[in-house]
């Protein structure tokens, strides 16, 4: 959600924008633009899309941000941005109409590659999004309940869900005729 | 479904470091849920590297110029709020004040048919006092308001340049 500058923050706000100058900004973008993309890719699929969003993320971070924050925070802030700009996109239905194109340099011939993403994409999108926050960007429940503006409890709840459905989808993949919840107790 | 493992992220570490050590990995082989773990995060990973191989993202100085140009941009969308409020208040204030003006003189006419001729300062006095008095300085109030907040964000628009820095 976009955060709406109070009269404070306006009144600030030029002396924040000037604190960062383009060799700082370009620092930090390639700190996190290449996770931050990869995460982007991963939930809408199309470069051209994922391109523009996280175009807007860093126009919206460097409007909204706020001096105080750490590394940690200005990473969780930006996908915090990023999270919520696909959600606006896919509330409004701007990229329904179009069908989805391959990444540049994709080869689509190669079984195994095709094979995980297609395995992904059976994935909801919130699903997906965790599960990248978690295990790509190695994120704790606490830091996902920031970025997604979930609780962190039905984080906890979610992720596992999550991860048993694609554990499932890999299955078959990895191991043929494995399924991972045999014999298994129910989660509490 | 499967139980959970105090270990998970342990595992899902140790798979996005690489560095497995020995108990970890034989402890993954016999705990399902660590198993679990292990098998999406790398799949994930596997995604993640793909992607990083295949895209290249944009160049930073490239996103620099487009936030700026989009900040720029959303800020002076932020101006004309104020201002396009200004005009709204100006729309509502001048028929108001005019109508108030002619009620004025309808109501204390004068013999001459020179009272119709311009009379700023004892209008706006009268203006000032009576009914109309509060009406008035909210309108002045918020007339105020709107250029000060429309003057605020195109000040941050004038401080946000285009052209890249010249430390570059």
């Amino acid at each position: 959600m976009e955060r709406t500058p109070g009269v404070v923050s306006l009144m600030f706000g030029a002396a924040q924008s000037a604190a960062i100058d383009e060799s700082a900004f370009r620092l930090l973008y390639e700190a996190t633009c290449q996770p931050l993309r990869a995460y982007l890719l991963h939930l809408c699929r199309r470069p051209d899309v994922a391109d523009d969003i996280l175009q807007e993320t860093w126009c919206r971070y460097l409007l909204h941000r706020r001096n105080d924050m750490d590394e940690s925070q200005t990473r969780s802030y930006l996908f915090r941005i990023a999270t919520n700009l696909v959600h606006d996109r896919a509330r409004s239905g701007m990229d329904a109409a179009i069908p989805e194109v391959l990444e540049r340099g994709t080869t689509p011939n190669l079984e195994t590659r095709l094979d995980i993403r297609s395995t992904l994409r059976q994935l909801k999108p919130r699903e997906r999004e965790l599960l990248w926050l978690a295990y790509v960007e190695g994120m704790n429940h606490e830091e996902i309940a920031t970025t997604t503006g979930l609780r962190p409890l039905s984080v906890r709840i979610l992720l596992f869900r999550a991860r048993h459905k694609a554990a499932q989808l890999l299955a078959p993949r990895n191991t043929p005729g494995n399924t991972p919840s045999a014999g298994s107790k129910r989660f509490a | 479904m499967n139980h959970r493992c105090d270990h998970e992220s342990d595992v899902s570490r140790a798979a996005r470091t690489g560095f497995w050590p020995a108990a970890l990995a034989e402890h993954t082989q016999s705990c399902s849920a660590c198993a679990e773990t292990r098998t999406v995060t790398e799949a994930l990973l596997a995604q993640s590297i793909r992607i990083a191989q295949e895209n290249r993202p944009p160049e930073a100085e490239h996103v620099w110029l487009e936030a700026r140009r989009r900040a720029r941009l959303h800020l002076r969308h932020r101006a004309l709020f104020w201002f396009r409020a200004l005009r709204a208040l100006t729309f509502i204030y001048l028929p108001a004040i005019l109508v108030w003006t002619l009620a004025q003189r309808t109501a204390h006419p004068l013999s001459a048919p020179e009272a119709w001729k311009p009379r700023l300062h004892a209008d706006f006095s009268a203006l000032l006092t009576g009914p109309a008095e509060l009406f008035a300085l909210t309108g002045v109030l918020l007339a105020a308001v709107c250029i000060i907040m429309g003057s605020l964000y195109l000040v941050r628009e004038a401080r946000t340049p285009l052209h890249p820095s010249p430390s570059r």
